[in-house]
């Protein structure tokens, strides 16, 4: 269906070969996951197979594709701002116009798609009134409502809650199945993705590194040290425990649940959390109330906590509960309504200009930090605020320390989603706050750079620093001291990450699900050992 | 309020609500007798209070700051007229300023409400299907623009404020003048970006194939009531322009207020053109509330009837 036959690619405004030398064939109704680490050109190739998405040439090399464009679905990893219209019913008539549907067809097929969907009672919602779930859902059915060969997604679980996320992945399985759609996922982790995946490829430096049915690329990947990070917590778990050839991966949590059932004597498990110490308050929020309009409900509900110095707290929780709404509300960007912050034992006030000189927030959307034209840009106007004479050779060593230096004539916003954030969190790091707002910081990075987050983080924590963040990503959660929820504008009491996760059901990371039988404390596949 | 406002949207089409809001556009630019202005001016409060949206509180604070700078300036600017209100150096308030001025004002308020609630009533995939029947390019223009402005707007708020968390503030008054300079320059920079994004999209959902879309407007009792009138009101007020009828004789120091049955027949007209939305929907609730008491009431009588 799409062969790429020695393929190479650049981009317009680069030197670089984005793709380099590909050799990838894709058949029809195979469900390819196509990983990588950031920036390795998972993307560029996605976008290869629809025309207009990319602007550049290619050197060398063929592609063949016997679908035609329109037949081509693709769906990105931003889940707002992809609605041309106001809601899903115009939306879907909109692309159906596009493609020269008559009135009765653009009818019959909205009713399909509306049913296949689930989606009937929320065609005629605005994008405001959509959760981040509902938004990509319809964005999905978007896709489809043409009746694609192909359908291409480029992360689109990367800003969902893990919960809408299985939710999609579950829907992408079951057209693939039904439909026979073929599906290219770019991902950049294994989790929750591989179960429903026919096959599996890695992409380096813009080169196919492997390209193999799943169990087997499991195996290959698990013998790579940089790779082995890749996989998800229950496959790591298993390869690590009982590496036995003859067990097909990937591994349900119940096949799991039942291995460590048989093997519970051979296996004990690891106490990884930190010690906490008893530090002084450094800000509290006391009775913090915010709600949008007269009428709205309250997002944040008198919401009070005290964070302490070098200690790191993660907020976890649904879509759409006022999780960035709290960063906004504690660092001001919006005004509560009532109660009140306190940083350093002063209340703050609106404007203060020492929350600016003391936090940092790192948004959501990462590129809204920054300022400059390139990379280097970048770490040098932050280096300039504490020292005005600082060299250009200082900054480069900044660069080399953080191995940015590759990138450091780049455009921030030419950076792939991993690198925008890895670089805002640089900045961040850089400017050394008293406390740090983290919205989603794992959100497009590869389990790689996550872990060099984790680093970086924890030496951010031991000068005494103060580390607040929202995030998706369960097991990342597990790093923190303490971890809430956030829910109806409430959050539960912050608890150290054992204690938290382990009474949950449905939220709690995979090997907690997989292992709560046997060992009930254990959150990650680090925490079992063999005996 | 709801219900009503309910009741008017269920029964009409987006082609006829077209047509009402180009009359209300038009009878807004129109006339400068000030009986009449005002009386557009208080049904288009009626209609605006009626179309209500969250966050309107904002366009408002924009609409009394044009009306309060459009009155002032006119009052600095033409100070033309005999009847002296009061004079201060430099300044002559008469009759006729405060006239002229009050003129403008309400004028520019009654357009700004007009278009809010335009803004209300219409949604983008309409404009977006009639421009693009014949302008292509221009649709495509609009829809970019649609969404650019909004977003270039938020994208200067979330900005201005970041941007504090990453420059150490100075009590300099250039230096600060710098630095919003420079945060114009970045937040064009952010919107172009942002631009691309909504032209990928538009390429993922087909537009560059777009092809000729066939539209059939069903009309209903409402919709042929609702463009009977905003047609008949479009044609009397052009009619009445073109008469001189309802204008006076704006700027100058022989401004007169003028009521004659004309006056009041234009006024009427209009009054009742703009609040037909209302009229449609308090008929369409009248109509559901007997509706509904007949076929709950007949239940019973009518399986009798069948046994």
């Amino acid at each position: 269906m799409v062969h790429f036959e020695n393929y190479s690619f650049k981009y317009a405004n680069s030197q670089k070969l984005s793709l380099n030398n590909v050799n990838l064939r894709i058949n029809k109704g195979d469900f390819l996951l196509l990983i990588g680490k950031t920036g390795s050109g998972k993307s560029t190739l996605l976008k290869q197979l629809k025309s207009g998405l990319v602007v550049g040439n290619v050197v060398k090399g063929n592609l063949s594709c016997q679908v035609e464009d329109k037949n081509v679905a693709y769906i990105s990893q931003f889940v707002d701002n992809q609605m041309i219209t106001e809601c899903a019913r115009d939306e879907f008539n909109f692309i159906l116009e596009n493609m020269g549907y008559s009135i009765d067809e653009r009818h019959m097929k909205i009713a399909e798609v509306a049913s296949y969907f689930g989606i009937i009672d929320l065609l005629d919602l605005t994008e405001q009134e959509l959760s981040g779930g509902q938004k990509q859902l319809i964005n999905l059915a978007a896709a489809l409502i043409t009746s694609p060969d192909i359908l291409l997604l480029d992360e689109p679980t990367s800003q969902l809650d893990p919960i809408s996320a299985e939710k999609l992945i579950q829907m992408i399985h079951k057209v693939n199945l039904e439909l026979n759609i073929t599906v290219v996922l770019v991902e950049h982790s294994l989790e929750r993705n591989i179960f429903y995946a026919s096959r599996l490829a890695i992409i380096e430096d813009g080169s196919i590194l492997l390209d193999d049915n799943v169990n087997s690329a499991l195996k290959k990947m698990f013998k790579d040290d940089f790779y082995k990070n890749y996989l998800s917590q229950i496959d790591r778990a298993y390869l690590e425990l009982l590496d036995n050839d003859s067990v097909s991966l990937p591994l349900s949590n119940s096949q799991f649940s039942q291995v460590l059932m048989k093997h519970e004597n051979e296996i004990h498990y690891i106490d990884n959390s930190k010690n906490v110490l008893d530090t002084e308050n450094v800000l509290e929020a006391k009775n913090l109330s915010f709600r949008f309009g007269f009428e709205s409900r309250k997002i944040v509900d008198k919401v009070s906590f005290k964070l302490k110095r070098g200690i790191s707290y993660c907020l976890v929780g649904p879509n759409g509960v006022g999780k960035s709404t709290l960063i906004k509300v504690i660092s001001q960007q919006l005004k509560q309504q009532s109660g009140k912050v306190i940083l350093n034992g002063k209340t703050v006030k609106n404007k203060s200009n020492d929350i600016y000189k003391k936090l940092f927030v790192l948004p959501q959307n990462p590129a809204l930090l920054f300022i400059a034209d390139t990379v280097f840009g970048e770490i040098e106007f932050q280096l300039k605020q504490h020292n005005p004479e600082i060299t250009s050779q200082q900054v480069d060593l900044i660069l080399m320390q953080y191995g940015l230096l590759k990138l450091k004539d780049v455009s921030p916003y030419d950076l792939s989603g991993g690198q925008q954030e890895f670089l805002a969190l640089i900045i961040g790091l850089i400017k050394n706050p008293e406390v740090l707002f983290l919205d989603e910081p794992t959100k497009g990075l590869d389990p790689n750079m996550i872990l060099k987050l984790n680093e970086l983080l924890d030496d951010y924590l031991a000068t005494g620093g103060v580390l607040f963040c929202n995030s998706h990503d369960l097991v990342f959660a597990t790093r923190f001291n303490y971890v809430s929820m956030m829910f109806d504008g409430t959050l539960s009491e912050f608890k150290k990450p054992v204690d938290f996760f382990k009474d949950k059901f449905f939220y709690t990371t995979e090997i907690n699900k997989a292992s709560r039988d046997s060992f009930p404390d254990a959150l990650t596949w680090d925490n079992l050992k063999k005996i | 309020m709801k219900k009503i406002y309910f009741g008017f949207r269920n029964s009409t089409n987006n082609f006829s609500m077209l047509i009402y809001l180009l009359s209300v556009i038009i009878s807004s630019l129109v006339f400068t007798n000030p009986l009449i202005i005002m009386a557009i001016f208080l049904s288009l409060l009626i209609m605006v209070n009626f179309v209500k949206r969250e966050e309107s509180k904002g366009y408002f604070k924009f609409s009394l700051i044009i009306f309060i700078t459009t009155f002032l300036f006119n009052i600095i600017i033409n100070q033309r007229g005999t009847n002296v209100i009061f004079q201060i150096p430099f300044l002559k308030v008469t009759f006729e300023s405060l006239m002229n001025a009050g003129i403008l004002a309400f004028s520019f308020v009654n357009l700004l409400l007009a278009f809010y609630i335009y803004d209300a009533l219409t949604n983008v995939k309409i404009i977006f299907d009639l421009i693009s029947r014949s302008f292509r390019s221009i649709a495509i223009i609009f829809i970019l623009t649609i969404k650019f402005i909004p977003k270039t707007i938020e994208i200067f708020k979330n900005t201005n404020y970041l941007y504090n968390f990453r420059y150490y503030q100075s009590n300099n008054d250039e230096a600060k003048i710098t630095q919003k300079m420079d945060l114009i320059e970045i937040v064009l920079n952010k919107s172009i970006a942002n631009f691309m994004n909504v032209s990928d999209v538009l390429i993922t959902k087909g537009y560059n194939n777009r092809s000729k879309v066939s539209k059939e407007i069903l009309n209903n009792i409402s919709d042929y009531i609702l463009l009977l009138i905003s047609g008949s009101a479009i044609l009397f007020d052009l009619i009445m322009s073109f008469l001189k009828i309802g204008k006076v004789n704006f700027g100058s120091a022989k401004i007169a207020f003028l009521i004659n049955s004309n006056i009041l027949v234009i006024c009427l007209i209009n009054v009742i053109m703009i609040l037909m939305p209302i009229l449609i929907g308090v008929f369409q609730y009248l109509w559901w509330k007997w509706y509904i008491s007949r076929t709950t009431v007949l239940n019973t009588p009518t399986v009798k009837n069948f046994r």
